[in-house]
Order: structure tokens, then C-alpha cells, then sequence
């Protein structure tokens, strides 16, 4: 079944109960519920388990949708819902919880993870410290499949809008790296210069 | 991109500089997309011969795009893992889930109250044979291979609380699913929660990525060791 995004999704089925269909429509969508949950949830939430909870949701939710057309506005309702309430509950839960993991479990752990580089961190970092209007457009183009229509169809916004806000957006991460490299240099820059008056003055 | 919505022309004469800057930034996002027409290029020709920064700005541009996107990808295999509940391939799971879910979800906490007294787990005392309880009381000799997963649940239990190593077992069960059968009889899907205690030689913090991917950091022994130790 491809993964790319699907005009022809058979919304009207799923929300009919068909759960063949479902399970069409949810593969078709979950790459984007993916952004979008990445877009909204607290760094430390979980996007496997958010992803669940989102596909527990459509499960339960679906049949309510009124219109086929309502269906994906509906969606990112729904998972940026999940994203801050339970990216809450999961943030208060592993602050409160000091937990400790034999080896075993560490090393299995780290095998797991998915490695990204630091670049990747820093610029992610910075994406979402953007406004919520320009952090979402610009994760979903960063989705191949996903085109400017599509991004305007989810978001519920003219395509212009989108294209002028992704375009926007880039500048403003551009502006906030800048602006973190400068203050890096600065701070470097500082330091070194402390380092050497204390070594002049002890001479 | 063929039919643009934003026409970007940075050189009309007496634009804003809050519009030339606008038109400059759709300039660069879509040389980034790889959706420039012609015109487009032709813009940023112009542009770029009366400001040098601008290439500056489209590497740096393209650059952040590429190191979102390998977030992004990271992001899709997580997604492409999720499938819904109950799978696609078993749509008598599915339709139940969705048309009873609201029916039968009352049936959650009357069943925690039933699994705890059908397994007599309420209590972490497992020689007090007031409770009903079996542990202790499985035919001695009866190999773990033969017992079925109650006598097993109940060895492991008796065998952990003696070594130290099971501390008890939590009074609650937590259900995930109550699904009313065809027969008429009810299955429940549910979580049993047991405490262990283990002394570890060396320990880690677990903590997350930018996912929420677990992350164990070595836990430094002097910062326990400060606490009264038990």
C-alpha cells in the first residue's frame, strides 16, 4: 500500500465503519499526524506512544466526523489535542519519576533510538521555537509527499497563505541560527578572553 | 509549481522594502522546493547580482530544510510503525472496538473489581491462606513446563517474594479493552502490575531525545551515596 499522501482516500467508507478502509485512510494520513504531533507535543512526550493514541482516537472518533471534507481538519484537531494534553500528563509523570534502569534495559535502549545529528537537533530545536503558524507549515513541507495544497488543505487555509508562511518561516529559523551561532561566538569569544587575563594575572 | 498564487518581481521600481524582503524569502523557499519557474530564476538572477548575502541565505536555507527533513524522515518510520488497533486485518476486533466502546466501556471498573477477587491478587501476602491465594500450593515437583500460566504466575510470585527479589503485586489491574463475546461471555484485556526489587551495580537516569526516545545517562554513585543509604 503506498505511503504517500492520497486524494482518493476512502474517508466516506471509514467513517461508514468499513475497517478495511480505516486502515487505508490511516496509513494514508499518518506520516502527516506524525508532523503535526511533532509540531505540538513537549519535547519529551513520546511520538510512538502519541501516534497510538492518536490511531486509538480515530478508532473510537471516526464515526462522528459529519463529512468526508471534515475529516483531516478534524484529525489535527484531534492530535494536536493529544499532543499537549497527553504530552502534559507524560511530562509531569517523568519529572515526577526518578527512574532507574539496570544495564540490560540501557543498552537495548540505545540501540533503539533513532540517531540524528547534531545539526539536525539544533535546527529542530530552533523550528520549534518558531510560532505556531509558520512551526507547522514548514515540518510538513519538510514531508516530501506533501505539497502546498495539501499542507493549505489540512491547515484549512488558502495555498498562498501557506506558501508565504513556510517562506516566512524559513527566515525567521534562519534568523533564530544566526542569531544562537552569534551568541555562541560571544560567549566563546568571552571566555577566552577571561582565560587569558587570569593567566596574565598570574604572572 | 505551475500556477504560483505569489507572483515575486523583486525588481519593480519603488517597492517596499518590507515587500522586497517578502518577495525575496518566497524567492529563496521556492529555489528550496525546487518549484522556481523561469521568472522565478530570473528574479533571483537580478537579485542576487544587486545583493551577494542572498546566496549566503539560500545555502544556509537550503541547508536547515535538508537537517529538517532527516527529522522529518526520522519522524515517518516512527509513523509508518503504527498501525491501528486491533490491526487491519481483523475487522470483527475493529467494529467491535468502535460500536461498543461507549456501551461497554462501564464494564472497565466493575471488571478490575472482579479480576482482583477472581485472582486473588488484592493482597501481596501470599501465605496468608485467608486470602485464597495459591501460591505455596501447587503440587510440589510439578515442573514449570507443565504448570499452567496461574500455577506459574503463582511459583514466580512465591519463588520472588522468598529470594526478595518480588516485592508484591499492585491491587489494581488496569484494562485496556472489555469486548462482549458472541457467546455472551466477556473478554478482558488487561495489564497485572508487579513490583520488583533489584541492587544493581551501576545505575542510569533515563531520560528522552527530541523524540521521547528513552535515553539512559549513567546515574553518578557519589550523588546516591549521599543519601542515607538503606
Amino acid at each position: 500500500m503506498s505511503e504517500r499522501w492520497d486524494q482518493t482516500l476512502p474517508i466516506q467508507a471509514a467513517i461508514e465503519g468499513h475497517a478495511d478502509a480505516l486502515s487505508q485512510v490511516w496509513v494514508g494520513v499518518r506520516r502527516w499526524v506524525a508532523v503535526i504531533l511533532m509540531a505540538h507535543k513537549p519535547r519529551e512526550a513520546d511520538l510512538e506512544d502519541l501516534m497510538q493514541l492518536v490511531a486509538l482516537q480515530v478508532c473510537r472518533k471516526v464515526h462522528e466526523v459529519r463529512d468526508p471534507s471534515l475529516f483531516k481538519p478534524w484529525l489535527r484537531t484531534v492530535t494536536i489535542n493529544i499532543a499537549r494534553e497527553q504530552g502534559r500528563k507524560a511530562s509531569r509523570k517523568r519529572i515526577g519519576m526518578f527512574r532507574l534502569v539496570g544495564k540490560t534495559r540501557y543498552e537495548a535502549n540505545q540501540m533503539g533510538n533513532m540517531q540524528l545529528s547534531e545539526d539536525a537537533k539544533r535546527v529542530l530545536d530552533a523550528a520549534l521555537s518558531l510560532p505556531e503558524k509558520y512551526r507547522e507549515p514548514v515540518l510538513m513541507r519538510c514531508q516530501q509527499s506533501m505539497s502546498y495544497k495539501q499542507i493549505a488543505e489540512v491547515l484549512s487555509l488558502p495555498e498562498t497563505t501557506i506558501e508565504t508562511r513556510i517562506a516566512r518561516g524559513r527566515r525567521m529559523l534562519r534568523e533564530t541560527l544566526e542569531a544562537q551561532t552569534k551568541q555562541t561566538l560571544e560567549a566563546k569569544q568571552t571566555k577566552e578572553e577571561t582565560r587569558t587575563i587570569r593567566v596574565g594575572g598570574a604572572k | 509549481m505551475s500556477d504560483k498564487p505569489n507572483k515575486p518581481n523583486t525588481n519593480e521600481p519603488g517597492m517596499s522594502a518590507e515587500h522586497s524582503a517578502h518577495l525575496r524569502d518566497l524567492l529563496i523557499s521556492r529555489v528550496i522546493d525546487g518549484s522556481a519557474s523561469p521568472e522565478d530564476w530570473s528574479s533571483f538572477r537580478v537579485l542576487a547580482a544587486n545583493d551577494a548575502q542572498v546566496w549566503t541565505d539560500l545555502s544556509d536555507a537550503q541547508r536547515e530544510h535538508e537537517a529538517l527533513c532527516e527529522v522529518m524522515n526520522a519522524a515517518s518510520s516512527v509513523a509508518d510503525g503504527v498501525d491501528l488497533p486491533g490491526g487491519s486485518g481483523s475487522p470483527l476486533v475493529f467494529e467491535s472496538r468502535v460500536s461498543t466502546t461507549a456501551r461497554w466501556g462501564g464494564w472497565a471498573i466493575a471488571a478490575v473489581l472482579m479480576l482482583g477477587w477472581y485472582t486473588g491478587s488484592i493482597t501481596v501476602n501470599t501465605n496468608d491462606p485467608n486470602t485464597g491465594n495459591t501460591a505455596g500450593m501447587i503440587p510440589t515437583g510439578k515442573i514449570l513446563k507443565e504448570a499452567s500460566p496461574e500455577e506459574a504466575m503463582d511459583q514466580y510470585m512465591h519463588a520472588g517474594q522468598q529470594s526478595g527479589q518480588v516485592v508484591g503485586e499492585m491491587p489494581n489491574q488496569i484494562v485496556i479493552e472489555t469486548r462482549p463475546m458472541k457467546d455472551g461471555t466477556i473478554e478482558i484485556t488487561y495489564i497485572r502490575q508487579i513490583i520488583e526489587r533489584r541492587v544493581l551495580d551501576q545505575a542510569y537516569r533515563e531520560t528522552v531525545d527530541e523524540f521521547g526516545n528513552p535515553i539512559a545517562v549513567p546515574v553518578n554513585l557519589d550523588t546516591l551515596n549521599k543519601r542515607k543509604p538503606q
